[in-house]
């Protein structure tokens, strides 16, 4: 029988960030290592950990294994193989006029420890990081007041939960009537004639001639500010990775806006022409994938590919949706078409 | 009152069309959210996403399929009721299942 002695003269008890930290170096410096845990690889809190890197720290030997651990997460590849995920982004700690002293102190330690940092004044700061003060548009506003909020109270994995189960609530709700529209069980709508109808129907209620018009007030906010806040919602999960990553979706986010408007305002002709019910189709699918991967990644999901298991997500609603439009057809008589609405 | 009460409905109506499916929903986000947090780590990490998938999958064809069954139920009825077995429009039939 062999025993773990044959195979091992070290063994190592629990694989989280400091015993495979533990267990790799030992390797490397010729040991035979076997490490055992109950759980997995990196199962416990290591898994849970908010994976901030950072060198400032007010204990002398704390920030000198900081600062030597810094080495491997910037040259991981070279030293350990593969990947981390490590960003290199900086920090910044800002603190009032009682604490000066303290962190002089602090800063010439890190210093002789050999921590790359330096005191900077509040204008050095707004010249090192000039994007940390956006201000100039009003959703850029809110997203960095309820970002910087949001993102330090609430874990990222819960914000993709809430995300994704509206995504999923909204795209579900589109899917299943694009489906029974394409299945002949409700009409294909007329566009045209819902809105005039709406108008007629709105204005019979809300236009008093003087006084608050509370009916159009209402449908203004829900469709400004419910989408607005979408794309804030949006903006946070994807950017509460970090500075860099909630300025690269700010931005991406203005800069698909515009985006946005000027494809609207070229294809508002020809997208007239293409079947009402195929665009909530598409729409549906699209919110039902996103929906799943980001309700899922809150969850503790890692996709294998990222991203791009979004298209065979995408592809896996569109093959269902198919059969079931096909298998709703063969449940009606031969010939039969129905219009009930709220089905 | 009557303004939370608007909104209250549009925002409903936003996300729920049929509630059985809206429901059936968040069953499975509840049960997705209770496997992550029983679940061995590993496990959680390969197998939330692909459930979650197949439970949404699952619950839209379940859902389709009931509405497709009301619908030819419907049909015939309204085939006995005119005495026919050619089927029309039953477009004032508004009924929520």
């Amino acid at each position: 029988m062999q025993t773990v002695g044959d195979s091992a003269n070290v063994i190592v008890v629990g694989a989280g960030v400091v015993g495979c930290s533990l267990a790799f170096h030992l390797a490397r410096a010729g040991a035979k290592v076997r490490v055992f845990d109950k759980g997995g690889i990196c199962a416990g809190m290591s898994a849970r950990s908010g994976a901030l890197v950072r060198m400032h720290y007010t204990f002398a030997p704390e920030a000198e294994l900081a600062w030597k651990s810094h080495r491997y997460f910037k040259n991981w590849s070279e030293l350990v193989g593969g990947r981390c995920g490590f960003v290199q982004t900086g920090f910044a700690l800002v603190v009032d006029e009682r604490n000066r002293e303290r962190l002089i102190a602090n800063v010439a330690m890190l210093q002789r420890v050999g921590v790359d940092t330096q005191i900077v004044t509040t204008a050095e700061l707004k010249k090192l990081e000039p994007e940390a003060f956006v201000e100039d548009v009003a959703l850029a506003a809110i997203a960095v007041v309820l970002g910087t909020a949001l993102t330090t109270l609430i874990p990222l994995h819960l914000f993709q939960v809430v995300v994704g189960t509206l995504l999923l609530l909204f795209g579900l709700r589109w899917l299943r009537k694009a489906i029974l529209r394409f299945a002949g069980i409700i009409a294909l709508h007329d566009e045209e004639l819902i809105y005039q109808r709406e108008v007629v129907a709105l204005r019979a209620q809300g236009l008093a001639k003087t006084g608050m018009d509370w009916v159009g007030f209402t449908v203004t906010c829900k469709s400004v500010l419910l989408e607005g806040l979408e794309v804030v919602f949006v903006i946070l999960t994807l950017g509460a990775h970090g500075t860099a990553a909630f300025h690269a979706a700010l931005w991406g986010a203005l800069a698909a806006g515009v985006l946005v408007l000027s494809a609207g305002l070229l294809l508002r002709q020809p997208l007239t022409h293409v079947p009402e019910n195929w665009l909530k189709f598409s729409v549906g699918a699209l919110l039902c994938s996103f929906g799943v991967f980001w309700g899922a990644e809150g969850f503790g999901e890692t996709w294998p590919w990222e991203a791009t298991t979004l298209v065979a997500i995408l592809a896996v609603f569109l093959v269902v949706s198919w059969g079931s439009v096909r298998m709703v057809r063969r449940m009606l008589p031969q010939g039969a078409h129905i219009a009930v609405r709220n089905i | 009152m009557q303004l939370f009460k608007v909104i209250w409905n549009n925002t409903y109506g936003l996300l729920v069309d049929d509630g059985q499916l809206a429901l059936g929903a968040l069953a499975g986000l509840t049960a997705t959210g209770a496997f992550s947090a029983l679940a061995p780590p590993a496990t959680v990490y390969a197998y939330t996403g692909p459930m979650l998938l197949v439970w949404t999958c699952l619950l839209v064809v379940s859902n389709l399929y009931a509405a497709g069954h009301h619908a030819a139920r419907l049909v015939a009825s309204h085939a006995v009721h005119t005495g026919t077995r050619e089927v029309g429009e039953a477009t004032g039939a508004e009924h929520r299942m």
